[in-house]
């Protein structure tokens, strides 16, 4: 079984993504250990998948950076367990880079 | 009972539904500082935060109705908030005939870069079509950066000369070419504008390749953005110019600028106004107390984070060493996602900062604009390890002013690059080369260190300020006989 995510990049992100705002990414609904998919998973397969280079400047240690703000379904992901949520399947989930310009 | 098997939890998970901490009943959408708020009251405090800043300005205030205000908007997540805010602020729907108008007019302006940077497309069609689409209300003028080598971005609109400044090469080995006296290798003169046969794209260009450090090369960016607004603004007869600096820039504002020895004029760079810098204008900060974060949670609710245009400069894509701000960048939010109150607390000591009391306002650095620190050349000069030769020692005692004259620049046995140039006139003709450093800042002077060996031009309003204040010097000079010093009786 697998669900289907609904990831935007914004805010300049996207220029880490060929320039592409709108992604939707299948992921399996279990991990490999049979645990609940998480962000973390996601979080990894976009940066193994996705990105060609400059993967640093998406993900620090095992999360994102510092100065990119991630909404669950618009909701700060602060409120959400951060890497730890569970994702289910028609999640939205946005990347947004705060810094750069103003 | 507790089993060794068990894990040992350290912290309580978090509840995933937090409520509202302003009005306990909805359920929060965003953490901010520790505290959950739900979506109204998010936008409650976040146009409160703006409005206080506006109806507590004093220069504000005294021009209540009558205030011509220019939004700085670069196309970032924090300037498009501004110009939403600012919409919504002055924005009267017909049954509110009570609303006082607080500004008595609003434009915009866009700055357009894109010269500077291969490969990335011009900023202008963009603004211009979210500007049409979304903000009719308010007119809106796209420069572009090259222009600031143009005579009208000027204080006189008119002045046409530029500044000519030649960085000779730092060979090390030489008689008295090492590297702390770097000041000696870099001379200036005034030149007419038109004798270069460059476009203005071209000097520009050339300007940012002759800089060798990005940090330096970030700096001289912002001044000459900085200096177009402000000519900008001047045209357009606006009496506050808006800039969309958010708490956290400010905080990395902050910090970077006393590492790069900008202390000094710190305190005009960051708060909420700033009447000394521009005469007749002030600079007004609006988003100074909205974080980063707010600011993008906003933007995303109001449907404009659509509009953000990417910046594209030096430190896009680059890594946190690339420069000075970018690595200060990096060590402000990696220490305010452990410590969320890291980024308000650095900002809001910085704007409690006051300017020195013996700050001349007069004394302007040519290419930053911000008042230059008295005996700030002596001051360097002590701070600074040097070991000079004998023989220059003794020269750059007798004239410590003129640290490089023309003399020194032709008078060498080498054909110095100042001399083999193809520029019609030479530094041994009538103009004489001008102690530039002397006219600039220390931060400036700090960047001036990162000059390339070569020759480029500096915009025409830097060539008004060194020549105004040549002007103001004879003039001094003329009628010094006839002064009284303060030690007669």
């Amino acid at each position: 079984m697998s669900i289907n995510v609904k990831v935007e990049f914004s805010g300049g992100m996207e220029l880490l993504f060929d320039n592409v705002r709108h992604h939707t990414i299948e992921q399996p609904a279990k991990s490999s250990d049979n645990q609940p998919t998480t962000l973390k998973d996601l979080i990894f397969y976009i940066r193994d998948n996705m990105m060609t280079e400059k993967k640093e400047l998406f993900v620090d240690k095992d999360t994102v950076r510092p100065g990119i703000l991630v909404l669950i379904n618009n909701v700060d992901w602060e409120l959400c367990d951060e890497i730890d949520y569970q994702l289910e399947d028609n999640d939205e989930i946005v990347f947004i880079s705060t810094l750069h310009g103003g | 009972m507790c089993s060794l098997e068990e894990p040992v939890l350290l912290a309580p998970p978090k509840p995933t539904h937090k409520t509202c901490t302003k009005c306990k009943t909805a359920s929060a959408v965003v953490i901010l500082r520790h505290s959950p708020f739900c979506q109204p009251c998010f936008e409650f405090l976040f146009v409160g935060k703006y409005r206080t800043v506006i109806n507590r300005s004093k220069p504000i205030q005294s021009k209540l109705r009558i205030g011509k205000v220019l939004l700085a908007v670069s196309g970032g997540h924090s300037s498009l908030a501004m110009l939403e805010l600012t919409a919504g602020f002055t924005f009267a729907a017909p049954e509110q005939k009570k609303k006082i108008h607080t500004f008595g007019s609003v434009s915009v302006c866009h700055i357009d870069e894109s010269s500077l940077f291969e490969g990335s497309e011009s900023t202008i069609p963009r603004i211009s079509e979210m500007m049409e689409s979304k903000y009719s209300i308010f007119p809106y003028h796209c420069e572009k950066l090259e222009d600031v080598f143009d005579p009208e971005y000027t204080e006189s609109q008119s002045f046409s000369e530029v500044l000519e400044v030649v960085s000779k090469d730092l060979r090390p080995g030489q008689q008295g070419m090492n590297l702390c006296c770097f000041m000696a290798e870099i001379s200036a003169q005034l030149r007419d504008i038109h004798q270069s046969k460059l476009t203005n794209a071209e000097k520009l260009k050339a300007l940012f390749q002759h800089i060798g450090k990005n940090s330096a090369r970030e700096d001289i960016y912002w001044h000459l953005k900085m200096n177009m607004l402000y000519r900008r603004a001047q045209k357009e007869k606006c009496d506050f110019i808006f800039l969309g600096e958010s708490s956290t820039r400010q905080a990395i504002k902050m910090i970077s600028m006393t590492s790069k020895g900008r202390g000094y004029s710190a305190a005009l760079d960051v708060g909420s106004d700033n009447t000394i810098t521009y005469q007749n204008m002030t600079i007004i900060r609006p988003m100074k107390d909205m974080l980063a974060k707010e600011i993008a949670v906003y933007n995303r609710n109001h449907n404009i984070d659509g509009f953000v245009i990417p910046t594209t400069n030096w430190s896009t894509k680059a890594t946190s060493k690339s420069s000075i701000e970018r690595l200060t960048e990096e060590f402000i939010t990696g220490l305010d996602r452990d410590f969320p109150s890291t980024v308000s607390t650095v900002s809001r000591t910085a704007s409690k900062l006051t300017v020195s009391n013996d700050l001349d306002v007069g004394n302007k650095c040519a290419i930053c604009l911000m008042p230059i620190q008295r005996d700030i050349t002596g001051w360097r000069d002590r701070i600074t390890v040097m070991t000079l030769d004998k023989d220059r020692k003794e020269s750059s005692k007798k004239d410590e002013s003129n640290i490089s004259d023309a003399g020194e620049c032709c008078g060498g046995s080498e054909n110095a690059n100042c001399c083999s140039t193809t520029s019609t006139k030479t530094c041994c003709s009538s103009t004489q080369s001008i102690p530039f450093l002397n006219f600039l800042c220390y931060s400036c002077q700090v960047d001036a260190r990162d000059y390339k060996a070569g020759q480029f031009d500096l915009p025409p309003y830097a060539a008004e300020v060194i020549k105004s204040k040549g002007r103001d010097e004879r003039l001094r000079q003329q009628v010094e006989e006839f002064l009284l010093s303060d030690d007669d009786d």
